[in-house]
């Protein structure tokens, strides 16, 4: 079984951050078992963008950002930028009303995937459990 | 012949990478790995293997098919050990910014995340 890991869960648990210790707990436990990650490629820019902001803050020295960013590279992870992903997002984002369409890019991978999404956040969750999306909220 | 450095033999690469040394063959093929021949033997850029292999996947037609490949890349499963050194690394990580910063980090990675889409 494989879950779309959103942005919040992968910097949480390759960025040591104590207070998304479960979130590292989680991520050890899923490879563990052998299973995989898919993303879109969201998740990289996202990831890479957050951990800039963490150096850019001096909360993170740029060896040790360029260090989480490589661990989650090689974790097995999948990540899929397939067209259809992006259509589908568009598609969730008009049934949800929202603005923009970031984190629904999230949701129509795991859809497309058919796997629960697994986020620290409570908005994306809300927002999976509205389209009947797997999710699972690590909180 | 003495092996270039930063070259690595395609045995090598295919232990790395827990793939067939004929599935590393063909990446050379598609050029998914970089590498070059000297006399018989090929020999893979190191560099090449830290990037994911690319999975083919099903599409329409050939053009199709190339683009739906270039859209996807994976990595394969970790070892247990290869697991427990991932974790080892990210403890490491905590323990010197925790010493650098004299506390733990305590930020709100879901309001980042918001404020970085939202200043898109």
């Amino acid at each position: 079984m494989a879950f779309c890991l959103d942005a919040s869960v992968a910097v949480a648990a390759f960025m040591p951050n104590p207070a998304r210790r479960q979130a590292q707990d989680f991520v050890a436990e899923t490879l563990g078992r052998g299973e995989q990650f898919v993303a879109p490629p969201l998740l990289l820019a996202e990831t890479t963008s957050v951990l800039r902001r963490y150096v850019h803050l001096g909360t993170l020295q740029h060896e040790q950002a360029v260090a989480a960013l490589q661990d989650l590279l090689a974790s097995p992870l999948r990540v899929d930028g397939r067209p259809h992903i992006y259509a589908r997002a568009l598609d969730l984002a008009r049934r949800l009303g929202h603005g923009r369409a970031y984190d629904v890019q999230y949701l129509a991978v795991a859809e497309m995937e058919n796997c629960a999404v697994v986020t620290l956040d409570h908005g994306l969750h809300e927002s999976a459990q509205a389209l009947g999306i797997a999710s699972r909220l690590i909180a | 012949m003495n092996e270039p450095e930063a070259m690595i033999t395609v045995q090598e690469a295919a232990r790395r990478l827990n793939r067939s040394i004929e599935q590393v063959r063909r990446y050379l093929r598609e050029g998914k790995l970089r590498g070059r021949r000297i006399g018989q033997q090929w020999f893979i850029d190191e560099a090449s293997l830290r990037i994911p292999p690319l999975r083919y996947q099903a599409g329409p037609s050939r053009e199709g098919q190339l683009r739906e490949a270039a859209a996807v890349m994976e990595k394969g499963a970790m070892s247990k050990e290869e697991i427990e050194a991932l974790f080892k690394r990210i403890d490491e990580r905590r323990e010197a910014i925790r010493r650098r910063l004299g506390g733990e980090i305590d930020v709100d990675i879901v309001e980042i995340l918001r404020q970085e889409r939202e200043s898109h």
